[in-house]
């Protein structure tokens, strides 16, 4: 809707600029990517898409990036709920805690990475106590939780990273509308799981929708975390990425081009994942 | 017109990184290969008052003091110039130059280049590389140009297109009190790694896949099987060799072989914190550094292999599109002097072996080296000379690095 006091071509100037200054770096990204992936730009030969698309390392690593990402945001999305729940009240001890669980947000992610590895590897803090209370006898022993094949230890810090900043929407979302609906669904008679099933849990998740797609999508294509914490087989996709950019071969260079095209391709499936929904509630 | 689209892209993409780098068309300074038909006295004249920018490895915050710290300052003082270190190795580097170039930017950002091997076979290929200019430097008499670990690069003639300025060499690092009786040859490695089970791996950089070499040649006759150029019969044959034992030895790997440490710094440290008995590198004295920085424990010792282990030199190169070829000359040189080539050998400082004959200094300079190389806690000199290995063509090791990615990792 265009507002009062504007023109609508002061209004399409706006939005015109606005586009512009937030597309082009994106426009301008793709292309290269593209011109890498034909061989026209970088130094890289074109590749073809056919031997990408079977290659197994290629899909084998956007699984296991996809698991990071959904298994993460999942997690973090469900704590962040719990919270704005449990603890988005006004009391003291409630405020408290909400600032306990934002603590980690001005954290680095490589900061996060090492000290997740501190914490978890089969020689860290956990496996020392283990020792000590006399549970293992080797670091071997201790389960292995970073560097594994189910990448808990990245998905633990994607949830120890990403919980603050979606329980921040969640707590806000819940203080500014989720109350006082529910409070008003009570009124006229729900219970307190009909009030949480239908009224407050689906305008919590309705309203936090676009943070959650940025946040799967910015732990898609993170690198910090993989690079410390993931298996070495398979690859991560963004070290896979890296690992064929870096190559002497001017051919990997195409295919990691291609790659990252693919790993731009699921971002945008994601972010239009989201605006269908969108499209059907309204 | 494809060639069209190419450069458009290219120049775009210079053009956007310009807003740092600069994007110029301005002439090219002097190129070395010209600078090197002049006195030496000339070219310190040209290089007073310029700025050197290298383009190295900065992984490693000893290699960057060591430049920073002393190697700088001293340039400064004695040559005026100004030496700024800047991160960029392997195949960044290639990949820089050519976009400058393709750019059709006549001058481009570093000036100097730490290089090797596969990096210097394509930025040769590439003609990406300024020379022959390394004869030039006065300081060059004194290399070992008789040792084939300097005179040739992976088999490649330097050609004078750069010059040695380090020498390496492949070790295994183990616990003198945890492992005081450790394997010293693949047999009895291999005996090592079945009868203790979960405390031997590998990384997957590039330390990894030397080590992996370094046993490949071991068994199948030896380097000299692989020297000449690369074949890949032979490679083939040696490969199935290879990762047949690696499959035999897999269960008994950490992790059983299903994961494998990042690089070496991810090998150190599972190593420092007893998930491993053994650690790599290719520095033969990085043991002794790291023990004395306080990263592995004080009782960490390097080994070589018996079968023979890989060395190498490193080298210092000259961009065809460096804007200070003068100014890159001159660190050159000073890189080679025997006071340098002292500094950078200390345990305390980076540890890295000379490329100088030894014989050729001055007796008070060959005290003060062998003061450093006979310490007790590295490994002799003799054992170093005696099993090095040099390096073949960088086919082999970009082939196996392809291969173990796919078929074993």
């Amino acid at each position: 809707m265009i507002p009062p006091h504007v023109s609508a071509r002061q209004h399409l100037l706006t939005l015109s600029a606005a586009a512009l200054l937030l597309g082009v770096p994106i426009v301008v990204g793709i292309g290269y990517l593209v011109g890498g992936a034909i061989g026209v730009s970088g130094d890289a030969d074109g590749v073809s898409l056919g031997r990408v698309l079977r290659d197994g390392a290629v899909w084998r690593s956007a699984l296991l990036s996809l698991w990071i990402a959904g298994a993460g945001t999942s997690l973090a999305l469900t704590g962040a709920l719990s919270i704005a729940l449990l603890l988005g009240g006004a009391s003291k001890i409630e405020r408290f805690a909400r600032t306990v669980v934002a603590l980690p947000l001005p954290v680095p992610n490589v900061a996060a990475a090492v000290a997740v590895l501190l914490l978890l590897s089969q020689s860290g803090w956990l496996s020392r106590v283990a020792a000590q209370l006399h549970l293992i006898a080797t670091p071997g022993e201790f389960p292995a939780l970073v560097l594994d094949p189910w990448a808990i230890g990245v998905i633990a810090t994607v949830v120890w990273k990403e919980l603050p900043f979606l329980a921040l929407v969640a707590v806000s979302l819940q203080s500014l509308r989720g109350r006082a609906l529910t409070d008003a669904a009570r009124t006229l008679g729900a219970s307190p799981s009909q009030a949480l099933r239908t009224i407050t849990l689906p305008l919590l998740l309705r309203g936090m929708a676009p943070s959650v797609i940025a946040v799967f999508v910015f732990v898609l294509g993170s690198l910090e975390l993989p690079l410390v914490l993931a298996p070495s087989s398979p690859l991560a996709l963004p070290l896979l990425i890296q690992e064929r950019r870096q190559s002497l071969d001017a051919t990997s260079h195409g295919e990691a081009y291609l790659i990252a095209l693919l790993a731009t391709g699921l971002a945008v499936f994601a972010a239009l994942v989201h605006e269908a929904l969108r499209r059907d509630e309204a | 017109m494809f060639a069209d689209v190419r450069r458009v892209f290219v120049f775009g993409a210079v053009c956007a990184a310009a807003l740092v780098g600069g994007c110029s068309r301005a002439a090219p300074a002097a190129a070395a290969p010209d600078l090197a038909k002049l006195p030496w006295d000339s070219i310190v004249r040209r290089a007073r008052g310029t700025t050197v920018i290298w383009r190295m490895w900065r992984g490693d915050p000893s290699v960057n003091a060591f430049v920073d710290r002393w190697v700088a300052p001293r340039v400064l003082a004695e040559y005026g110039v100004t030496l700024q270190a800047v991160s960029g190795q392997g195949s960044e580097l290639v990949d820089q130059l050519t976009v400058e170039t393709q750019s059709g930017a006549k001058v481009g950002t570093a000036s100097l280049l730490w290089i090797n091997g596969e990096t210097f076979g394509a930025l040769r290929s590439r003609q990406l590389l300024a020379g022959p200019w390394s004869g030039v430097l006065p300081a060059g008499a004194l290399v070992d140009s008789a040792s084939p670990i300097i005179s040739r690069d992976f088999e490649q003639d330097p050609g004078g297109f750069e010059s040695p300025y380090g020498t390496v060499q492949m070790a295994l690092i183990h616990d003198s009190a945890r492992t005081p009786q450790p394997p010293r040859t693949v047999d009895e490695l291999t005996h090592w790694i079945r009868t203790h089970p979960g405390r031997f791996t590998y990384d997957q950089s590039f330390t990894g896949i030397t080590f992996l070499k370094g046993v490949m040649y071991a068994q199948n006759g030896g380097v000299g099987t692989f020297a000449g150029g690369y074949d890949s019969t032979t490679y083939i044959a040696a490969r199935t060799r290879l990762f047949a034992w690696l499959d035999s030895l897999k269960p008994y790997l950490w992790r059983k072989g299903t994961q494998y440490p990042a690089d070496v710094a991810a090998m150190h440290r599972l190593f420092a914190n007893r998930e491993i008995d053994f650690s790599l590198s290719y520095n033969q004295n990085e043991a002794v550094t790291k023990a004395l920085q306080g990263v592995l424990p004080a009782t960490s010792r390097a080994l070589v292999l018996r079968d023979g282990t890989l060395a190498n030199a490193h080298f210092l190169g000259i961009p065809a599109n460096a804007p200070n070829a003068a100014g890159a000359m001159i660190v050159a040189n000073f890189l080679l002097s025997p006071a340098a080539q002292l500094e950078k050998q200390r345990p305390t400082v980076w540890a890295d072996g000379t490329v100088l004959d030894l014989a050729r200094l001055p007796a008070e300079w060959r005290e003060r080296f062998d003061s450093i190389v006979n310490d007790p806690r590295l490994v002799s000199a003799d054992t170093l000379r005696r099993y090095a290995r040099p390096e073949v063509s960088p086919r082999y090791h970009e082939r196996l690095t392809d291969d173990w990615r796919r078929m074993i990792r």
